[in-house]
């Protein structure tokens, strides 16, 4: 049986974690939703999550700097950062500081879904690297 | 965000493959760019089946795999989401009893396809939009697109598709969104596809609101209020101009001449009755800039 896994979602429009706590919930995934980035930053110290999928402009803390902070407990946590304002800086400056994905609004449930498959695939092959090495 | 950009072999399509490809290196789309082969005369003929024509010769793969390469080559060589990490061997069936074992590239963070439909295109960017989910299909002003003869298939393609459209001229960047808004209904991807837009170009943005014989503009800006709190919220000024209902469809017509009108026509949208084809048409015709249709 497969582990559940558990992810963060933050983003300050109370909509988009609504949604996709909904969705990611369905697909047996253990998920807590946050509206304020200083919240999650508590959260993220007393819990490690797999995954953490973030909008980038918030008005506290922005996304790149929640990543940094997950990144300080866990490296091996996996950031899908997400943003209505996308440019070309703000998408290599995510992807050069580690996120493992950058998603621009708005995208349907099934973009994030994939994402969030390729990111446990990605963990999975991480944790048990040698049962996938040996076969050629 | 997912985008389809429908093409031809037109030099039009070039433009808005550099527009998709624009697009493409802000937000990290998925893109499927869709050429269409418009319905052969004869039905024996099947343009990219065996037979007499090579595909590679076809004006419209040619056209196709040009477009992409104007894609790939507009992140350079180390910075493209579209680059392949891993190349595998895949056994594929090609008929029963006979395998071929194919070089297969994997690993791009994000999808760039190529695709090709035949048949009336109205309909085959129609069927592509709803297969692939797709949040925004662009497609060239009207006037050129699929060589001038299907300029009716983009009135249709606006009109019909259950997904935001993009109609893309060839002129200089908006500096201004209008953004015309249903104030009761309007989406959250419809909000969320107008900031991309302002800030793709740079753009300010200016909202209209409707106003009617039995409505007053101060009851419609406080149903408008919601929208520019959330413009406020996200750091975008946005201004708000009041229209008459009846005079939104010329209003509109006059500032696509020098800005991108938005329009939102989703299903519960009172202004696709508004924009009703003849309305849209006129719009199409008098347009020399592009037009984003929000659903």
């Amino acid at each position: 049986m497969s582990e559940t896994r558990k992810i963060l979602i933050l983003d300050d429009e109370p909509i988009v974690g609504e949604r996709l706590k909904t969705l990611l919930a369905k697909d047996g995934h253990y998920v807590e939703v946050f509206t304020d980035p200083r919240l999650a930053i508590q959260r993220l110290e007393e819990k490690t999550f797999d995954i953490i999928v973030s909008d980038i402009r918030m008005r506290e803390l922005d996304g790149i700097q929640v990543m940094n902070q997950v990144f300080q407990k866990s490296k091996k946590t996996k950031v899908i950062l997400i943003t209505g304002y996308a440019t070309l800086e703000l998408a290599r400056e995510s992807l050069t500081k580690g996120a493992f994905d950058f998603i621009a609004k708005p995208f349907k449930s099934n973009e994030i879904r994939t994402t969030i498959g390729r990111a446990l695939e990605a963990l999975d092959n991480e944790e048990s690297p040698r049962s996938r090495t040996t076969s050629m | 965000m997912k985008i389809l950009a429908a093409l031809d072999s037109s030099s039009q399509s070039t433009f808005v493959a550099t527009e998709v490809a624009r697009l493409a290196a802000n937000t990290w789309a998925d893109v499927t760019l869709l050429g269409i082969e418009p319905e052969a005369v004869n039905t024996d003929q099947r343009p990219f089946a065996k037979g007499d024509r090579k595909a590679e010769d076809h004006p419209l793969i040619k056209s196709l795999r040009e477009n992409r390469n104007i894609l790939q080559n507009y992140f350079g060589p180390d910075n493209s989401p579209y680059n392949h990490s891993v190349v595998t061997s895949e056994l594929v069936e090609v008929e029963n009893g006979f395998w071929e074992d194919l070089q297969v590239c994997r690993g791009s963070i994000k999808q760039l396809n190529t695709r090709l439909r035949t048949g009336n295109p109205a309909k085959a960017v129609l069927t592509e939009a709803r297969n692939s989910q797709c949040d925004l299909i662009v497609l060239g002003n009207s006037i050129s697109i699929f060589g001038g003869v299907l300029a009716r298939s983009v009135k249709k393609i606006l009109l019909e598709a259950d997904t935001s459209v993009l109609m893309v001229a060839e002129s200089k960047n908006p500096r201004r969104i209008v953004a015309c808004l249903d104030h009761d209904n309007i989406s959250q991807p419809s909000l969320e596809l107008i900031n991309q837009m302002v800030t793709l170009y740079d753009a300010d943005l200016e909202i209209v609101g409707l106003t009617t014989q039995d409505t007053l503009a101060n009851n419609v800006d406080s149903k408008m209020g919601e929208i520019i709190k959330y413009y406020a919220a996200n750091k975008i000024k946005a201004l708000v101009r009041f229209v008459e209902e009846n005079r939104l469809a010329t209003f509109a017509a006059q500032a696509a001449q020098d800005n991108l009108v938005a329009i939102w026509m989703g299903k519960k949208s009172l202004l696709s009755r508004i924009f009703h084809p003849r309305s849209v048409e006129k719009l199409l015709s008098g347009t020399e800039s592009s037009l984003l249709i929000l659903r």
